[in-house]
């Protein structure tokens, strides 16, 4: 997507995984929303990784946010996963992202039913 | 080949095709051997000065002995006219091929340099080269002459000893001159042509004299040419030889001078001892003084690097620190001593700062402190404290068992709380001024004896607090201790010295030295001194408000906080914090054309304020993000303060956890 970030998209059509690797700001964020984009349509479970992504502002916040509501409207499911040790996970916490989103440590824990 | 210089003899012909190298080298032997024949004594075969072997012996060494037929060829072709059958050209022909390899060969064994910079190398030249080798042409020629009855058998011996000499001296004066044309070695700098030209104009005249009728003052010469030879080593007397050689054949050859109404023979043997006694002393003269000159380039050489890593040769830029030094070894002649200070930055943006003294002078002192110098920084770096860098080198010291016994002190000095700790090791008490320039106090903890006197030894530490524009000065013993002069007594001396000193620090420890020292040092002296100077740790930068800018800003401003010692919670926040205000400012502050941004910050002590700011006025409140960014910088931040006229300024301070500051 840009130098700042690349995005690794994995899962099968309908349960989609995209991690970020890098980090996201307000230069690249619409970048990584349009990659985002290509594997919403068919989605039923979308996981956005956040494993390996070392920094995050606002605009990606309101990103995620952005994503959560589409795919709500539609009664489908997004979830979001950052490590516990993290250094972005006390953003998600002040953002409020933690009482939108679900966020979990690990990839593994997403609950496909 | 030849050790040194084979590029240099090479040049451009050593580039060319063998082909090539033959035919110039059988023409330059040719035309050397016509030029020799000019110079004939008598008739048109006895020549005193034969060129033709210094060109073969340098032809042969540079390019190799494979260009042997080029000598034999032009060799025939010389000997042909003048000799008394074609078999005895011939043989005369191959005895000029064989004398120059016989040469070459006895050099290469020998390791000869063409530069003649040894002494072994002139006599390399004049005995193997010149008389050992030469004997070969001219034997092998005499029994050529002699065999085709050109010579006989009463004057064998004398047609042998004028062949033999010519040949030598063909090399002796020819080959030198030729290498003198290689390339000089990078130049020294200074013009020595006008030297040259007063020097050649001595050389003519006393050749002129030379050549006199009537005055036998041929040996006027002979200091001319040592004089050359003294001054521009093996170059300037290769040439001054050539041109003292011809002139002195040539006076022989007129039978006047020197050599007026002498016999044939006498005249020979004249000359020729005279051209060799030149060329001989000459170079030989030429060597011993440039390897005399090289010896005493070599240990000045060997000093300047060894006192260059002893000390630093710039002190480390230390925020919020003014430093000035200065160091006086005792020993006159060898600049080198065993007092040091240092000044280095540690890690988590603080400074280690040293001044020390081991015991004893000169150079084992100053090598047994470099080992120290080295060996501290080692240790500062993975210490926790400074006492236990000096407990580590005191362990060192006693574990080496060189005897060597150091006073150190040693402080670590962090600029963001101006807090110093540090650990003395029997060093004499740095003394500490207070911001009027008035010295308020020495510290004297002392906390532990010099390292290297007792094993096992634990250092503890003392912490202090400076003030700002107060100053701190460290000393070795030479500055205060006399003869006759109680330490105490030095100190106080020192004390009333310091008082009576200015502002500018490297004046006030010039000043020092000049009031308390006489003017030849018994000891070495070190002084090291640190005023607070109040400059704050500052960042600056400024780009273009457009979304690539803020990655930017946030990296440079990630490595400036890592620089000083900022990691962890501490930088990612503050980082998070100002990608926000950026971001604002890029979203908010412009129209289409988008104007500079500002980010500014400024550690001190324990905060830090970030302030980012435009030149734009953010428009308000149409954010879609709902004022986000905004409560993100406010959470992590301690203070956040928003000035929108006339130029939006968004100032935001954080107390740092310092979580990863030890």
């Amino acid at each position: 997507v840009s130098d700042l970030a690349h995005v690794r998209i994995g899962g099968n059509s309908t349960t989609p995984t995209v991690a970020i690797v890098g980090e996201i700001d307000i230069s690249n964020v619409a970048d990584i929303g349009n990659a985002i984009d290509k594997t919403v349509a068919d989605a039923v479970v979308l996981t956005i990784d956040l494993t390996a992504t070392t920094f995050l502002d606002s605009a990606a916040i309101g990103l995620l946010f952005e994503l959560a509501d589409r795919l709500h409207t539609t009664r489908r499911a997004l979830y979001v996963v950052i490590p516990d040790d993290s250094a972005i996970r006390r953003l998600a916490k002040l953002s409020g992202l933690d009482a939108q989103v679900p966020v979990l440590p690990h990839g593994d824990d997403i609950n496909r039913d | 080949v030849t050790g040194v210089g084979v590029d240099q003899q090479l040049g451009w012909l050593g580039r060319r095709p063998v082909r090539t190298q033959l035919v110039v080298v059988a023409l330059t032997y040719y035309v050397a051997g016509q030029a020799g024949l000019r110079l004939s004594l008598v008739g048109r075969s006895v020549t005193p000065l034969w060129p033709p072997t210094g060109v073969a012996v340098v032809a042969l060494l540079a390019f190799g002995r494979r260009l042997w037929p080029a000598v034999t060829v032009a060799a025939l072709a010389i000997n042909l006219p003048i000799g008394p059958t074609v078999a005895a050209a011939v043989v005369i022909a191959v005895g000029n091929t064989l004398a120059p390899i016989a040469a070459v060969v006895l050099l290469e064994r020998v390791h000869f340099r063409i530069d003649l910079a040894r002494v072994r190398d002139a006599a390399a030249l004049v005995f193997l080269a010149g008389f050992a080798a030469m004997a070969i042409s001219a034997t092998v020629g005499t029994l050529a002459l002699y065999r085709a009855g050109a010579v006989t058998g009463h004057n064998v011996a004398g047609a042998w000893s004028v062949w033999w000499t010519g040949d030598a001296m063909g090399v002796l004066v020819v080959a030198p001159f030729l290498w003198s044309f290689r390339r000089a070695p990078a130049g020294r700098g200074r013009n020595r042509a006008p030297e040259a030209v007063a020097l050649s104009f001595l050389l003519v005249g006393a050749c002129a004299l030379a050549m006199l009728p009537s005055i036998p003052v041929l040996f006027m010469v002979v200091p001319v040419v040592g004089l050359i030879a003294w001054r521009f080593g093996e170059r300037g007397a290769a040439r001054a030889d050539l041109v003292v050689s011809v002139i002195a054949t040539i006076v022989a050859a007129h039978e006047t001078g020197s050599f007026a109404g002498l016999s044939l023979l006498a005249r020979m043997v004249t000359l020729q001892s005279f051209n060799a006694t030149v060329v001989f002393t000459s170079l030989l003269l030429a060597a011993a003084v440039s390897q005399r000159a090289d010896v005493a380039a070599v240990q000045r050489e060997a000093v300047e690097t060894l006192q260059r890593s002893l000390l630093p040769e710039h002190l480390p830029h230390v925020p919020g620190l003014e430093l000035a030094s200065r160091y006086i070894p005792a020993s006159e002649h060898v600049q080198l001593g065993g007092d040091w200070y240092d000044v280095m930055a540690l890690e988590n943006g603080r400074y280690g700062i040293v001044i020390g003294d081991v015991a004893g002078h000169g150079i084992i002192a100053a090598a047994m402190m470099g080992k120290i110098r080295m060996a501290l920084r080692a240790y500062a770096f993975d210490s926790n404290s400074c006492g236990a860098v000096l407990a580590r080198l005191n362990a060192l010291l006693r574990d080496v068992q060189e005897g060597a016994t150091a006073t150190v002190w040693y402080g670590r000095y962090d600029p963001r709380d101006r807090t110093l700790e540090y650990s003395n090791a029997g060093h004499l008490p740095p003394l500490l001024s207070g911001a009027d320039g008035a010295p308020t106090q020495f510290l004297e903890e002392v906390h532990g004896p010099p390292l290297g006197a007792i094993g096992g030894v634990r250092f503890s530490q003392s912490q202090r607090v400076l003030d700002e524009g107060s100053t701190l000065l460290l000393y070795t013993d030479g500055l205060i201790e006399r003869r006759n002069v109680s330490i105490d007594n030095g100190l106080a001396a020192l004390r009333a010295q310091m008082r009576g000193n200015g502002t500018d620090l490297q004046a006030a420890c010039d000043a020092l030295i000049v009031g308390l020292v006489a003017e030849a040092a018994e000891d070495d002296i070190a002084v090291l001194a640190l005023r607070l100077c109040g400059e704050a740790i500052e960042f600056h930068v400024q780009r273009p408000a457009v979304p690539a800018s803020v990655p930017q800003v946030r990296h440079l401003l990630h490595t400036w906080l890592a620089d000083h010692g900022i990691t962890g919670d501490d930088s990612f926040e503050i980082l998070i914090a100002t990608t926000e205000a950026c971001a604002n400012v890029v979203t908010h502050a412009y129209g289409l054309k988008a104007g500079p941004m500002n980010v500014n910050a400024r550690l001190s002590g324990n905060g830090l304020l970030v302030v980012v700011t435009d030149d734009g006025r953010w428009r308000t409140a149409a954010t879609k993000d709902g004022g986000r960014g905004l409560s993100i910088i406010r959470s992590v931040m301690d203070e956040v303060e928003i000035v929108t006229t006339p130029r939006t300024e968004v100032r935001m301070e954080r107390r740092l956890i310092g979580s990863t500051r030890e």
